[in-house]
């Protein structure tokens, strides 16, 4: 697992109040159900600050998965 | 025009589809403008004095995507976008909300301001929340030119102008290519008719059907039985999910017909197991632009962010999203009922790890969304307590009930749709199944 991926999971699973090995490369908001809207904005809010990168508005919904959060930041 | 009124089946809709698949078929000319004509036509019939204020909208906020788009520095971008919505939000409060600031200002402070006595500003509501989408998306980069009719287009699609779904104009313009041929657009004319029956049928013969049994419960002003009181409340909540989604129906097939697939705005609620899934399958659009375009600029706009500041936030934006429904304290108090019932579903779901019942879950879902409407039927904040407690006061029990044995039509009409709610598949699935098999 590379740094970036570390990362995000780590972020994730703080946002999400789960232990970072519940999370994986496939987890996403249809599998897990605490992933639900509202945790959705904070986890883009603390990937962007961790990685300083601005998210579009109209990507939030896209950005629903490990994988995808992965390809954008 | 309703959708289901004699003259938008019979003389406005097979004009209109003659007319678009002629065009389509023998001239060059672009069939936008046939859709833009009847979505004029459409919303003036409603009420001909307020289609300057559709039109002032449209005007003033192509300027200013035009000016966001041509913003050479971010500055100048982001002030226009700020001027720009602080003009819908502000055109808004002022056609909708004047009369009930005034009121409250009155009662409040003894005055004697006479109230304006505006019309209510039709489809507004959801024109508002469309172009602040639209002007972000442009600000992000994610629309980069427009054109007048596109736009104009965009806003005025007679489907979807009045009670949504709150469409993204990148998902939409490209549905509308003059490139499309006919016989892709003739497969698409079943499916949409089919669908439109099924929301006319959820409309007239459910919808209607159970406003026999809401209607006298909630004029009701002498003391309620507790059960006429609980199917009163039931009935509505039944009766609001089938004109709305009923609604939404009609506007899917309708736009259908011309080939154009709308977002989708229902997904079966009344099975969701918490608060937070029912807003995941209630009005989908709405709370789709309430957590993008409301909560999430709001929370980054925090330097630190906590559970407590972020449930805060849900609660400031629900009570937004009550208040958009309509100027009056009940819609308020139903945006803030939501409010509190997602902050308590995020505390249970951050710190309780105790599981539930399924069908319990559904069950205590169903009556929290039951009480809250009650809020959203009532004329008045005394009358919602006052059901409310008919509900609970036992000792009415009894009383005379208004809802005897002349209603049993009614009545088999609450049993069937409870039927179908909770039995059965929705449209989606029916859209969903034929694009399967297409």
């Amino acid at each position: 697992m590379d740094v970036k991926e570390k990362k995000i999971i780590d972020a994730v699973s703080k946002v999400l109040s789960l232990q970072t090995n519940e999370i994986d490369l496939n987890t996403n908001s249809d599998n897990c159900l605490k992933w639900d809207s509202l945790a959705q904005i904070n986890i883009i809010i603390s990937l962007e600050k961790i990685f300083n990168k601005k998210v579009k508005t109209s990507e939030i919904n896209n950005l629903k998965s490990i994988k995808n959060l992965i390809k954008y930041f | 025009m309703l959708f289901h009124s004699q003259e938008f089946i019979f003389i406005f809709l097979p004009m209109v589809l003659l007319i678009f698949f002629l065009i389509k078929k023998f001239t060059k000319i672009s069939t936008k403008y046939v859709l833009i004509l009847s979505g004029i036509i459409f919303y003036s019939y409603w009420n001909f004095i307020l289609t300057p204020i559709i039109i002032i909208s449209i005007l003033v906020n192509f300027y200013f995507s035009t000016q966001i788009l041509n913003s050479v520095s971010t500055k100048s971008k982001k002030i226009n976008l700020i001027y720009s919505i602080l003009f819908n939000t502000i055109y808004l409060i002022f056609l909708k909300y004047t009369d009930f600031i005034i009121l409250n200002l009155n009662s409040i402070f003894t005055l004697g301001i006479p109230m304006t006595n505006f019309p209510f500003p039709l489809a507004l509501s959801f024109v508002t929340f469309q172009s602040i989408n639209f002007l972000v998306n442009c600000y992000d980069g994610v629309i980069d030119k427009i054109k007048f009719k596109n736009y104009f287009l965009f806003i005025i699609f007679f489907p979807q102008l009045i009670a949504g779904p709150i469409v993204q104009y990148d998902k939409m313009m490209p549905q509308f290519s003059e490139d499309k041929k006919i016989d892709t657009l003739k497969k698409y004319i079943l499916i949409g008719l089919v669908i439109f029956l099924i929301g006319m049928f959820k409309k007239v013969f459910i919808g209607d059907n159970l406003s026999i049994l809401v209607e006298p419960i909630f004029n009701s002003n002498n003391s309620l039985n507790p059960l006429d009181a609980w199917i009163g409340s039931i009935a509505f909540t039944i009766q609001i999910y089938f004109d709305f989604s009923g609604y939404i129906d009609m506007a899917t097939g309708i736009a259908l017909l011309f080939g154009i697939n709308l977002p989708v705005n229902f997904d079966s609620p009344y099975k969701s197991r918490s608060i937070i899934e029912f807003w995941q399958r209630w009005h989908i659009t709405l709370s789709n632009f309430l957590m993008n375009f409301v909560y999430f600029p709001m929370l980054r706009a925090l330097k630190k962010i906590t559970f407590f500041k972020s449930m805060f936030l849900i609660l400031v934006t629900f009570l937004i999203a009550g208040l958009w429904h309509g100027p009056s304290w009940n819609y308020i108090i139903f945006g803030a009922l939501h409010g509190f019932g997602l902050i308590l579903n995020h505390i249970y779901r951050k710190y309780i790890k105790f599981k539930l019942n399924k069908i319990f879950l559904i069950f205590i879902t169903f009556n929290f969304v039951n009480l809250s409407f009650i809020f959203f039927r009532s004329e008045s904040i005394k009358d919602a307590i006052f059901m409310i407690n008919s509900m609970f006061d036992l000792t009415k029990i009894n009383t005379i009930q208004l809802i005897s044995l002349e209603y049993h039509f009614s009545i088999l009409i609450l049993v069937i749709s409870l039927l179908i709610i909770f039995g059965f598949n929705n449209t989606n699935y029916l859209i969903t199944k034929f694009k399967k098999n297409d």
